[in-house]
This record gives structure tokens, sequence and C-alpha cells, in this order.
């Protein structure tokens, strides 16, 4: 779980082209949006493309559920484990 | 020729012994010796085609008789504020004509640019023969816009400062330090003193130390905050005092500190002048008398919408011209300025106050000056760019930038929506300003310019050794790596301290977490690496010992290796 959590760090740094911060600042339970992070509308776009494009995992933008995956990277890494192990 | 000019020059008959100009060195420039130069250009300019010539040059004489030439051959001169690849590209949309100091290069024929550009401009001005230039906008809030003067406005212009200010003028040198690109420097450092049969000194001033060079003048100088907010303690106020008769800003609003500055080191008051490329001069004042403005003779003023409105003969509107600037003007006909009208960008289809994000981020208690830029080469983010003060300075050396620009963001809640949150944040010991003492949005997108630079290169190929564990990484180091900026000019090489951190983030992806980094043994750099170059990195990671071996490797050389510890996860 550690490692895909660095993984989806560094995936967010490298799509969001984030600046000044490493895989080491972000906090796994952190939230990514409102506070913490401080990620926007824009950002949750291109992650879920990002993410689409990587893991193969489809969301629904309007759906309760998505915000709550989009919550922490820790939150994001429970789908990508959790959609894995369905398919295998 | 000269009496053919539409210019009011044509009101003068100068002997050929007039002296027109100084060069610094004192050497003076005579009528005959212009005259010999406006023929030379002539020579060189009369097998042009297009109706408008772009024109750039440093040395006010050249420039004035290429000018002069062009009005003479009916032709326009197209005027760009620098010569930024940007602006260039905008000049090449109107010309193939370029004459002056350009840097080298091939332009693309105008037709053809035209062609390629969907967004061409609909509503551009048409020429007529009352055109006598076009110069552009500084750029303050976007892309500089083109701007065309008639000889009308310029007229009115010269007429209206040599009747304003002719008298106190009698006898000066004229001095610059502002370029003559633009509408304060063309008719302040050039056109003004010629026609009014006073010279003027050439080139521009680069540093006021200079003065010292030609003390032997009574100076007009010609100046802008860039220079009079930094005026240097060391030289010799009270002999340069002697020959320093008048002195005008314009530009930007001076600083009170610095009109006190000035008036104590050159012993006159700055006369501040008001005006923009569209408007001209209109009006002007000494702070430390009066902070409203005086319109100069025969200039209306009034408030429309809050903003300054102009009814001036230099401007280019018939009647009233509508400035940016929210102002309240009084019964005698003076106005104060209240600052620049919102900037309104989009960004994320929202539209965002550039104004209200500056005015939020300078309130906090660490900031100097903040000024913030749409940044369309970064996926249409928005870029700030912050002056701390010098204690907020030493918190961003131990907190780090990620946690001061933090900080400085959420002063932006329930004010600017989230998108239009900066982005991309640079701290700098100093905002960039022109010649001018203006900002240019161009001068603070080039600060995040570099940021698109690799700075990491493209791996080729990644293999694994199953049997020993080592992985080995092909790549070629990019000719455009930040890194190798100013390391070193015109031999770059690839720094130690970036294949020590390259070989940690390669082998931080391919292992995961090994803990914090710890010490760093057995440091070898024996081949430099330059870039272009193929190079194989070797990375082993000894598990029990938390130990990364790297080398660095090409296929004639071993440049580099090392070993680094950490403390491991456990």
């Amino acid at each position: 779980m550690k490692t895909l959590e660095i993984e989806l760090k560094q995936l967010i740094i490298d799509t969001l082209e984030l600046e000044d911060i490493a895989t080491d600042d972000i906090v796994s339970s952190e939230a990514l949006f409102n506070e913490g992070l401080c990620l926007d509308s824009i950002d949750a776009l291109e992650l879920g493309i990002a993410l689409q494009k990587r893991y193969g995992i489809k969301l629904n933008a309007e759906a309760e559920e998505t915000k709550q995956h989009f919550a922490s990277v820790s939150d994001l890494a429970r789908l990508v484990a959790s959609q894995r192990n369905d398919k295998n | 020729m000269i009496r053919t000019l539409p210019l009011s020059l044509d009101a003068k008959a100068f002997t050929a012994d007039h002296i027109v100009a100084y060069r610094l060195d004192g050497q003076p420039i005579t009528w005959s010796e212009i005259l010999q130069r406006l023929a030379f250009w002539q020579n060189e300019l009369c097998g042009i085609q297009d109706e408008k010539v772009a024109i750039y040059h440093d040395d006010g004489i050249e420039f004035l008789c290429i000018v002069l030439t062009l009005w003479g051959m009916l032709k326009i001169p197209l005027v760009p504020a620098n010569t930024l690849d940007s602006t260039l590209q905008a000049l090449a949309l109107e010309t193939n004509s370029f004459v002056g100091e350009f840097p080298q290069q091939t332009f693309q024929s105008a037709s053809e640019l035209k062609a390629q550009a969907s967004h061409v401009d609909k509503n551009e001005p048409s020429v007529s023969q009352q055109t006598a230039l076009i110069m552009f906008t500084s750029g303050s809030s976007g892309a500089p816009a083109a701007v065309y003067k008639t000889f009308d406005q310029l007229n009115a212009e010269l007429k209206m400062l040599e009747q304003h200010w002719g008298k106190s003028l009698q006898g000066t040198v004229t001095l610059g330090t502002v370029t003559h690109h633009h509408m304060f420097g063309l008719p302040f450092c050039l056109l003004w003193p010629l026609t009014s049969g006073r010279a003027f000194l050439t080139p521009n001033l680069i540093y006021l130390e200079q003065l010292s060079l030609v003390q032997q003048f009574e100076l007009a100088l010609i100046s802008s905050p860039a220079h009079l907010e930094h005026i240097p303690e060391t030289l010799d106020w009270q002999a340069l005092q002697q020959s320093i008769r008048i002195v005008f800003s314009a530009g930007a609003l001076l600083s009170e500190s610095a009109a006190k500055d000035s008036q104590k080191k050159m012993g006159v008051a700055v006369i501040e002048v008001y005006g923009s490329t569209e408007t001209g001069a209109i009006a002007h004042r000494n702070q430390l008398v009066a902070p409203e403005w005086q319109p100069l003779n025969g200039i209306m003023v009034k408030k429309t919408n809050g903003k300054l409105a102009v009814n001036s003969p230099t401007a280019i509107a018939n009647n009233w011209f509508l400035t940016e600037d929210f102002c309240e003007v009084n019964s005698c006909n003076q106005f104060a300025l209240l600052g620049r009208a919102d900037k309104i960008i989009k960004v994320g289809g929202k539209r965002v106050s550039i104004t209200a994000i500056e005015e939020r981020l300078s309130g906090h208690p660490w900031v100097v000056k903040a000024r913030v830029v749409l940044l369309e080469k970064r996926k249409n983010r928005v870029g700030a760019v912050i002056q701390l003060t010098g204690e907020a300075n030493a918190k961003l050396v131990d907190q780090g930038k990620h946690a001061i620009s933090r900080k400085l963001a959420a002063q932006l809640k329930e004010c600017v929506e989230k998108v239009g949150w900066p982005r991309y944040w640079r701290f700098v010991s100093e905002i960039p300003v022109n010649q001018q003492g203006k900002t240019t949005a161009q001068a603070l997108k080039a600060l995040f310019d570099d940021e698109v630079r690799p700075r990491l290169p493209k791996i080729l190929e990644t293999s694994k050794d199953e049997e020993s564990g080592e992985y080995i990484i092909q790549f070629v180091v990019p000719h455009d790596l930040f890194y190798l900026e100013g390391h070193f000019p015109g031999k770059p090489i690839l720094p130690g301290v970036v294949q020590i951190g390259w070989a940690i983030h390669f082998f931080r992806e391919l292992f995961g977490n090994a803990g914090d980094f710890m010490r760093l043994e057995a440091l070898k750099f024996q081949q430099v690496i330059q870039p272009g170059e193929r190079i194989y990195l070797s990375l082993m990671w000894d598990n029990a010992k938390n130990k990364l071996t790297f080398h660095y490797t090409s296929r004639d050389h071993t440049h580099a290796s090392g070993r680094v510890f950490f403390a491991g996860t456990n």
C-alpha cells in the first residue's frame, strides 16, 4: 500500500505539474482538495483522466462516492487497490 | 528635403553648423552631419516596398535619421518597445522590412504569418496619410498593442510641451535614461529637443553613474522611476547639482521617498509626467508640493464611470479618450489617480481578478510587492511573483517555498475562486521593471519560462540483470536541461550534484521508499558529462545495508560513481 501511495503522489505531481513539492511533502491522509494540497476542479478532471489511463479506473464525476475516493492519497490508494483486486 | 516633412520641423531652418546632438564624450553632431546620414539612409532604404517599416536603433541620431528618411519616403515607421521574440512575431504580421538593430533571424513573410494567424485583429486602425508612426503600449496588463499616432497629434504634443516648459529648458542639453522606443521617450528625448533647436545627448544613459561624463552641460534629465528609485549614493551630487537643471519622470508613479531623495541629491524637484501611448503627455505634478495632477494647457479631463477621460489634441480619439485609470477630478480640473481598473483573466472558464489577487497577497505582512500573471504556456494557470520582506525571506529559507506559498495563498480564501489561486510561485529580490519603471506581463512570464525546461532526462531504456539485481537506465542528457544554465557558459556540463540527485530519483522510482537520505560515500567524478551524450546509469541496491551504489558510464568512459546510504523504512 505504501508503495502505491508513493506512486500515486508521484502521479499527482507529474500530472498536475506541481512545483516545489516532492512525494515526501504530501501527507497520505491529508485532504487533496479543500485544505491540504489545495487542488481545484481543473485538477480533479486531469487527475481523473490520469487515473483512468494508468489504472483503467472509471470514475463517475457526479457520484458522491467519487468525492470520497478523491479525498486523500490513502483513499485513492484504497480505490486503486480494490479495483486491481476486482480484476485479478 | 526636410521642408516636405509634416512634422513642425519645417518651420526650422537649421544652419549647417547647428549642433543637433552630442556624443557622451562631448563630440558634437552638426546639422550637416545629419544631412549626410539622411542621404546615407535614403540610399539604404530606397528599395523598400512595404508601407510600414519596423525600426529599432539605440542610437538616437541613427533612429531619428531613419524616421526622418522614412517620413520623406511617405513610409510609416513601426516602433517596437523591445526586440524580444514575441514582439518581433507581432511586428512580422505588419511588415517584412526591419531596419536598425534587430537580432539576426529569419522572419516568415508577413503574408504567410497572416494566413496562419486565425486571430488577426479585424479592427486594426486604418493607415491614413496622416499616420506618422505606429508605437506599442508597454503591455503592463497583457500583450503590447499597436497605437497609430498622427502628425497632428505629435505636433500638438510638441507644441504643448514647448509652451509649458520651453523657457525653463533654454540652454539645456537633453539627456535620457529612458529609451526613445516609446511614447514618453520619443518626444521628450528626441523630437522635442530637435524641433526646439536644443541639443540632446546620445546614446542614453544606462547608469546614473555616467552623469559625471557629461557634467560640462546644463542637463534636462528625462528619466523614470526605474532609475530615480535607485539613485546611487556614491556620486558627487554637490558637483552634479550644478549641471542638472530639470528632471522629468514618467512611465510609472514615483514613490514619495524617491521624489524626496531625487530632489535632495539632484537639487531640483522631479516633474512627474502623466500620459500613455494613446494620449501622449497630458499632465504633470510635483508630488512634494501637491499630489494632484495638473493637465497641460488645452487639455480637458473628466471622470467617466470612475475612470479618467481625456480630451486632448495629443490623444488618438477625436474627442474623449477613456483611460483605464480610476480617478477623482476636482473643481480646478486637477485629478488624482486611484489605481488601474480591474484586470480580469479567465481561468478554467471562471473570471478572476488579477487586481484582487495582487491586493490580497500584498496585504500579507510578509509581502513587499506581489504581481500576478496568467501563464498560457503552463496550462493557463496563474503565476505569482513575490518580493518578500527580509524577515519573511529568512522564513523562506527555513520552511521552504511550498510552506510559504501555501500560507500566502490562504489570503485568497473567500475572495478568489480556487482555480485562480497561483499555481506557480517565484520569490524574487525585486520585481522586474523595464527602463520606464514598468513591470510588463512579458517580464513576469519570463520568470516562469525556464521552468518548462526539463529537469530530468527522457529514459530510453531500463533493463534489469535478474541475477545481480542491477538496473541499467539509458538516457541522453538533454541540451535544454534546466541545470545546464550558467554551468558553464559556452561549455555546458552536467553538475555533480544533479548526478547524485538523479541517481536517488531513479532509485526511488524503481525501488520505492528506502527512508531518509543519510550520507554519501566514495563519491568520484572521473569524467565530465556533456549534453547530448548517451549515458548508462547503473543502480545496485543492498537491502541489508540500505546502500545504493551508482555508476554513470558511457561507451568510452566511466564518468562518476558513489554510494548513498538511506535510513531504511523499519
